[in-house]
């Protein structure tokens, strides 16, 4: 089984870093931005299936680079990104959420509370998570550098991938 | 055909008017697998398709694409192999589904550097705000540590003009000065002139030569203030530019003043004429070894000349007596003047040295010396001739080296002319004479000495008290004084314990003296009939502690004891319950 899965968000979010972590576990600490779609696949096994992930690494939203709805065509599910350091992220994965929901309708979305090795640092409170979920956000926190949660991560999705 | 292009795809490739992007296409057919496929597929990865395979198992990007729904597709910047990126355009026509590729790997790398230089300023832009908030927030934190620390700082420039002044220091500036910036310091802070020299030779010298310095200050609103300042260099420019630090040291020396208060002979204030002449006097006083009579009213300071003449003279190092003489009857005073031998008297159960013995070496301070007894007076005087006391009950006579000074606020001339005192005491005690003047012949030095004894009530209450408004200090001169300095500080102490914000008002000092008339009706009321009804509420008050009545009166316990007599007051006069200390 074949799902694509986009990953989206702010610029510098760590989306690439989470790919590569995830798919090759490897980390590198130079900021290297994307440009364009860079597609990788992976595969995992959920509750005994083998399911193949093919994960659009999109470019981060900023001012240069729009996020196209072409790319996101034939989506099965979406990974937001938000850097817990940087709290603007936060309202960015947001508002790409509704703009994914507008072209695409409701599909199932995890949203990445990144950079969790930076803790101390961050300006997304625990307050502010219990909100998103009590608003029926998934969250996970994760860690590119470490690889903390991101295993995880693609597995939830995953899951509620094969069980729709 | 176009050299082997399908038309579909020449016609696309014309439409979108592209050149030497070496162009590749497929075609594949609805159940996914590839019909046809050309071009520099090489370039693109997919030269040797499996043309039984779906292309989605062939191509992960395309996974999830095909079959389009009749709309076409662009899906600009897809990475299909590890360096390159191709613009993807699928359309579809009778063959099937169409995918164009077109390369844009130099389009990308374009997009990259401006892309990467992009983001890497916004977060450099970001990292920059959020240290600038950090150092606004440190500054902000310093500045309010800095005003809450009493230290004023004032960064000053190589032409001496003010940079920057802590909010601290504004207490310093003219009066309406709104800013000091751009000023120079010697003009706004107001520290005296010789001090302001001294700074100026500690800016010139090097910071290791400098040392902290401790200066005053009068500012404009008439508030005076103990300041040190340590001038450093700051340590940011490597030029002419110094911080002052002020250290408000106003509150430890009032409270130095307070400890030392009665052994300093400069504790003595005023700068009248009079009380210049008589600072004079004393030093010259104090410089030989002469029996001296003070004279002045109560309240006027002559214990504090004693001492200070004690302090100041070639006794210093020996002890200072202090007796005071009023209210003590004959037989007890000889008794504690000259001492007396055992079984001299009933109570007599040891041999006890007197005053003058306890003297010896240094000084005996005799106050009230007016009320002493004529058989007390013949004693002192052989005392003062011949250098001798005699214990009470013995026969020897004792040499005793001590140095006599008395104190009176009678008229021991008019006293002599009445028959209460021995003439030739009087000449005796008078070789060296000083008389205090009374608070209302030295008006002038009344917000001298308000000024000292706010800083005194401050270090004592420990509240803020900074000053005295206008209608209180205008009261103050108005008064008579009748007990002279001691009521004045009296009356500046209930004035602090009763004033609620930073200035003493008029509401805030004794009824006496903010219902009192002018200056020669007051001193008349005080000589009236009413004082026995104000020394019996005073006793009654205070529980008959005579020591506190006289203190609520102003007053000195001696002045006290006298007034009592005069005003015939006996301990049965007294409310019933209420009896003498």
């Amino acid at each position: 089984m074949k799902k694509k899965i986009c990953m989206l968000g702010a610029f510098a979010v760590g989306k690439t870093s989470l790919v590569q972590q995830f798919v090759k576990s490897t980390f590198s600490e130079k900021y290297l931005t994307t440009v364009g779609v860079k597609v990788d696949k992976k595969e995992v096994m959920v509750d005994g299936r083998d399911v193949d992930l093919l994960i659009w690494d999109i470019h981060g939203e900023d001012d240069i680079q729009d996020i196209l709805p072409s790319y996101l065509r034939g989506s099965a599910g979406i990974i937001l990104v938000a850097d817990g350091t940087r709290k603007e992220t936060l309202d960015s994965a947001t508002d790409i959420s509704k703009r994914v929901s507008a072209a695409l309708g409701t599909l199932p979305t995890l949203l990445l509370l990144n950079k969790a090795d930076l803790e101390d640092d961050w300006e997304i409170g625990d307050v502010t998570i219990d909100q998103l979920e009590a608003q029926g956000w998934s969250t996970q926190r994760t860690s590119a550098k470490t690889g903390s949660g991101v295993e995880d991560a693609f597995a939830i999705l995953a899951r509620d991938l094969i069980s729709r | 055909m176009n050299n082997g292009i399908p038309n579909s795809v020449c016609e696309r490739l014309d439409a979108l008017c592209v050149e030497n992007r070496r162009p590749a296409y497929l075609c594949v057919e609805p159940d996914g697998k590839v019909l046809d496929h050309g071009g520099d597929c090489d370039r693109y990865g997919f030269s040797d398709l499996d043309r039984s395979q779906p292309i989605g198992t062939q191509l992960d990007y395309l996974e999830g694409l095909l079959p389009l729904d009749g709309t076409p597709l662009e899906l600009p910047l897809i990475q299909v192999m590890p360096d390159i990126y191709a613009d993807l355009h699928l359309f579809t026509d009778q063959a099937g589904d169409w995918v164009l590729f077109l390369d844009s790997t130099q389009h990308a790398r374009r997009i990259h550097e401006v892309q990467q230089q992009s983001n890497e300023l916004s977060l450099l832009r970001r990292e920059q705000t959020e240290m600038l908030e950090l150092i606004r927030r440190n500054h902000d934190d310093m500045l309010a540590i800095l005003n809450q620390l009493n230290v004023a700082t004032v960064v000053v420039n190589a032409e001496a003009r003010i940079e920057f002044l802590s909010e601290s220091g504004n207490p310093l500036l003219p009066k309406g000065e709104k800013t000091a910036i751009g000023k120079r310091w010697d003009e706004m802070l107001p520290i005296l002139d010789e001090d302001k020299s001294r700074i100026h030779e500690l800016i010139a010298r090097p910071e290791n030569k400098r040392e902290r310095i401790s200066v005053r200050a009068l500012t404009a609103m008439g508030r005076h203030y103990a300041l040190d300042i340590d001038v450093k260099d700051d340590p940011r420019d490597e030029g002419d530019r110094r911080i002052f630090y002020i250290y408000d040291v106003t509150e430890v020396c009032d409270l130095r003043q307070l400890l030392h208060e009665k052994s300093e002979f400069e504790d003595m204030i005023g700068r009248s004429d009079v009380m210049a002449h008589s600072f004079q006097l004393i030093r010259d006083i104090a410089k030989v070894d002469a029996t001296t009579l003070i004279e002045g009213e109560t309240g006027t300071g002559k214990e504090l000349v004693a001492r200070a003449i004690h302090n100041s003279g070639p006794r210093k190092d020996g002890p200072l007596i202090i007796v005071n003489s009023a209210g003590l009857s004959d037989s007890l005073i000889n008794s504690q003047l000259f001492g007396h031998k055992k079984g001299a008297f009933t109570d007599a159960s040891s041999d006890q040295k007197g005053f003058f013995e306890a003297a010896e070496g240094g000084t005996i301070f005799l106050d009230e010396i007016g009320d002493i007894p004529m058989h007390t007076q013949t004693r002192i005087l052989r005392a003062l001739e011949q250098k001798e006391v005699m214990r009470i009950g013995e026969t020897e006579a004792r040499t005793v080296d001590a140095r006599i000074i008395a104190a009176t606020n009678k008229d021991l001339d008019e006293e002599v002319q009445n028959g209460n005192f021995r003439l030739d005491l009087l000449y005796r005690l008078k070789i060296a004479r000083i008389h205090l003047p009374a608070l209302r012949e030295r008006c002038e030095d009344i917000p001298l000495l308000v000024d000292a004894f706010i800083g005194q009530a401050r270090a004592a209450t420990g509240k803020k008290i900074s000053d005295i408004n206008q209608d209180a200090m205008q009261m103050l001169l108005d008064y008579s004084w009748p007990g002279n300095v001691r009521e004045l500080k009296n009356a500046i102490s209930f004035a602090a314990i009763h004033c609620k914000g930073p200035g003493i008002n008029a509401k805030d000092l004794p009824p006496e003296i903010t219902g009192a008339p002018a200056r020669h009706s007051l001193r008349r009321e005080y000589e009236i009939d009413t004082e026995k009804e104000r020394i019996m509420n005073a006793l009654e008050a205070c529980d008959g502690n005579r020591g506190e009545a006289a203190k609520m009166l102003g007053i000195g316990r001696a002045t006290l004891y006298r007034r009592m007599k005069a005003c015939m007051i006996r301990p049965s006069d007294l409310p019933k319950g209420v009896s003498l200390d």
